[in-house]
């Protein structure tokens, strides 16, 4: 393999499919990005065996097609430290010359075929999603995954794919997100009833990867994975295997208190209160009442905070505590003038955040 | 007849702008176990007395005639005096004695760090003289309300009070003229220690003429580390260079020295956040079968999780520490995913740690683990109840209700079973070694 390729181009490509690269040892040929030169196009891929990342590289000259490992740290490094516009990249089976006007690298070979096979997209049935809608539906809901791994299926988000809109659910069991956003299906591609459960990093990938909103992403579910295809890549991914909890049980079916509040408002107050909140004590109590809402939060030592924001409510009074961080996570992920209802029922009761239809976020109170 | 009472002391007429004496009193129990069982049961008065099981965790002053001493092997300590009383403990007792000490002196002084049960140290705003005093209305308020002896120290710190209650024990022994046992034959009572104090600016040579393993932290691994120095009393330490010893001990070295010349300053800590939570056993003679072991961390981790429960606490590591039978240590340290107060989680991870961790083909004399650090326990309900979860919840809360109405060994693991066929026990924990002082 033999091409030309423009250093700050090439080097945003690779450091995209490092993402992919897997950070502990899974085995030693992973740790590569490979490079396949065709006589259109160059693409990079990467992958750690759980997900993988195929992009396509703008900017390349190809002078002789063929294949080529590229260790991901060093070429990444090299790409960022040298200065020159254009540099050449010479595969043979000695190894790889990377070489510029003034500099010149020599990477020991590995063997391309080595690599694990890249799975293809497959061309029957898919759902498509404007990407700016896929971004937001991942940026709402993900934050809320669990992070340990007790319960394994929550360190996934849910992906419901019906026939005409989307669903992403993310919990930890003490707060669910869950967004939906409008969705075409080509060919009757549904998730059925029994939904994919994507792992966070896969989409926390893709989301890095969306660089234009208006794009088109094609999404295929298969059986145990799922494949995002924009114009330029192809995001390939395993599924998390395990039943899911049943989210749509928990969703309360009606509040008897409901207040409307800016987002930007509420992470304010959020935000002050709890900055006498300590890892021991990780609570921020609510108070609401006729015309404000007080936030108040204590340190373990002694600290107190006291926050008084002025809302439009006229109900009877009620109090209730969270963990301020899973408010915090929510608030940062809406646009600051967003308007934000909460609708409580009891003190005890999970309190509901929703932002029209498309957003609800659900939160369970401190006891 | 009116209970002499000592005055109470009051921290708010001690200004910042004077200079302020402040002195600590350090409190120990005479005898603790043997005297309370003394107290108890009349029967017992006069007669040699030692409390324990395998070793001696607790002797009377008549048995000390004989030689008996503390930490003795009880086939040993029969041997030197024939007609020894062998009690196993009754810790439940022996609490109670040592809060209604703790609780008096509480009325005194504000200030009362509780090391162990008969171990107090008090931090006393007052000038030497009227800390002695003072110290001595308490002996005498402790006597007539609790019926116990105790000797009392006084000093500048910790380590000078605590060494001061030591000469406070040995003058009255001095009392009968080095004959213990003709003054016990005649049926006198033994008369009260002195309260001995330690004028400010004299630490150092106070602590002069005693021996090295008199200050904390020397025992005997350390004893053998300083071996090649010849070291025979707290001032042959206080001159070696800090260099050496450090080289020699470590962090440790820099301590000694500074203790060596009196340099003390653990603050007196009334109520002390607890951080760590550790239970162990040991074992005489020491035991290689891992079974056994294995059975015996599943208990210390019962233990110390129904602790945990009962404080309300969640835990984030374990650690566990063994001694083998040539005083060798060994330990292992696990962090935990998560705050968590799980047994299953809890058990599994320290009998991991045991199998990673003893690997010499060695007996073991002692296994102890270690929960750390602590936090209090934050409740977040869940959204989706875990069944299984919560009916492990019900099922330990119901183990906790019946061990607290039946006693702690009315209910016992399959794991550590078969401690049952080997080791005999009372109402709340096996008989260790050491049963009072086994954790």
């Amino acid at each position: 393999m033999k091409i030309i390729c423009h250093r700050e181009a090439f080097l945003s490509a690779c450091q995209l499919t490092a993402s992919a690269v897997p950070s502990k040892d899974v085995k030693a040929v992973l740790r590569n990005i490979k490079a396949h030169a065709d006589e259109m196009s160059c693409s990079l891929f990467a992958t750690d065996l759980e997900l993988g990342l195929r992009l396509q590289v703008g900017g390349v000259e190809v002078i002789k097609p063929g294949k080529a490992l590229l260790p991901a740290q060093k070429i990444i490094s090299i790409l960022r430290e040298t200065r020159e516009d254009q540099l050449h990249l010479d595969a043979s089976p000695k190894g790889v010359v990377v070489k510029g006007k003034k500099v010149e690298f020599f990477l020991p070979y590995e063997d391309p075929e080595q690599f694990p096979d890249v799975p293809e997209f497959g061309e029957e049935a898919w759902h498509e999603i404007r990407a700016g809608d896929l971004r937001e539906l991942i940026r709402r809901t993900v934050f809320s995954c669990a992070t340990e791994s007790a319960r394994y299926t929550m360190t996934g988000v849910l992906f419901e794919l019906d026939r005409e809109d989307a669903r992403m659910i993310a919990t930890d069991g003490r707060r669910l997100a869950l967004a939906q956003c409008g969705a075409k299906s080509l060919g009757e591609h549904t998730t059925g009833t029994n939904p994919p459960v994507v792992p966070a990093k896969t989409l926390g990938v893709l989301d890095r990867n969306l660089i234009d909103d208006e794009e088109v992403v094609r999404i295929r579910v298969g059986v145990n994975e799922i494949f995002f295809r924009t114009d330029c890549s192809v995001l390939y991914s395993r599924l998390i295997e395990g039943r899911y909890p049943d989210y749509r049980a928990i969703l309360p079916k009606s509040a008897s208190i409901k207040v409307i509040v800016s987002a930007g408002g509420l992470l304010a107050g959020v935000r002050q209160a709890s900055i006498m909140s300590d890892d021991e004590t990780k609570r921020l109590n609510f108070h609401l009442e006729k015309g404000q809402i007080t936030f108040e939060a204590e340190t373990a030592l002694g600290g107190k905070s006291k926050v008084e924001m002025a809302i439009d409510y006229d109900g009877d009074e009620i109090s209730t505590s969270f963990n301020p961080q899973f408010l915090i996570d929510m608030l940062k992920a809406m646009p600051g003038e967003m308007e934000i209802q909460m609708e409580l029922s009891t003190s005890g009761k999970p309190v509901l955040f929703r932002s029209g239809s498309s957003y609800s976020y659900l939160v369970m109170p401190m006891s | 007849m009116g209970k002499k009472r000592a005055p109470a002391l009051d921290y708010t007429s001690v200004t910042m702008y004077t200079y302020v004496h402040m002195n600590i009193l350090h409190l120990d129990i005479d005898a603790f176990f043997a005297s309370v069982e003394q107290r108890d049961d009349p029967s017992l008065r006069g007669r040699p007395v030692a409390v324990g099981t395998g070793v001696v965790a607790s002797c009377s002053y008549e048995a000390r005639c004989f030689g008996v001493r503390t930490a003795m092997r009880l086939s040993e300590a029969r041997k030197r005096c024939p007609g020894l009383l062998i009690l196993p403990g009754d810790y439940r007792r022996y609490e109670q004695a040592g809060r209604h000490v703790l609780a008096i002196c509480k009325d005194v002084v504000e200030r009362v760090e509780v090391s162990a049960l008969d171990d107090l140290y008090l931090l006393l705003p007052v000038e030497k003289n009227d800390a002695i005093r003072l110290g001595e209305s308490l002996r005498e308020q402790i006597g007539e309300e609790v019926k116990l002896s105790v000797s009392l120290g006084i000093g500048i710190n910790k380590l000078v009070a605590s060494v001061a209650t030591q000469e406070a024990k040995n003058r009255r022994l001095e009392t009968f003229g080095g004959n213990l046992r003709s003054w016990m034959d005649q049926n006198r009572p033994l008369p009260p220690s002195p309260v001995v104090g330690v004028d400010p600016g004299r630490e150092r040579e106070y602590l002069a003429p005693w021996p090295v393993d008199i200050l904390p932290g020397i025992g005997f691994s350390t004893l053998r580390k300083l071996e090649p120095l010849r070291l025979a009393t707290v001032d042959d330490l206080a001159q070696i260079p800090r260099a050496l010893l450090c080289g020699l001990l470590g962090k440790q070295g820099d301590r000694l020295i500074r203790f060596a010349q009196g340099i003390d300053d653990r603050p007196v800590e009334s109520a002390k956040n607890q951080t760590r939570i550790g239970r162990r056993a040991s074992f005489d003679p020491p035991v290689s079968n891992r079974e056994f072991l294995m059975a015996l961390t599943s208990h210390l981790v019962d233990r110390a999780t129904s602790w945990l429960r009962w404080k309300g606490h969640h835990t984030r590591g374990l650690k566990l520490f063994m001694r083998y039978g040539d005083q060798q240590t060994g330990e292992g340290h696990a962090s935990l995913p998560q705050w968590t107060d799980d047994e299953s989680l809890l058990r599994k991870t320290a009998q991991d740690l045991l199998n990673r961790n003893y690997k010499r083909r060695l007996p073991l004399r002692l296994l102890g683990i270690e929960l750390g650090p602590l936090q209090l326990a934050v409740v977040e309900p869940l959204l989706f109840p875990d069944p299984l979860a919560s009916r492990f919840r019900e099922l330990v809360a119901c183990k906790d209700h019946i061990r607290a109405r039946f006693g702690f060994t009315s209910l016992q693991n399959a794991s550590s079973l078969l401690l049952d066929k080997t080791l005999a026990k009372d109402r709340e924990n096996y008989r260790f070694r050491t049963p009072c002082l086994s954790r």
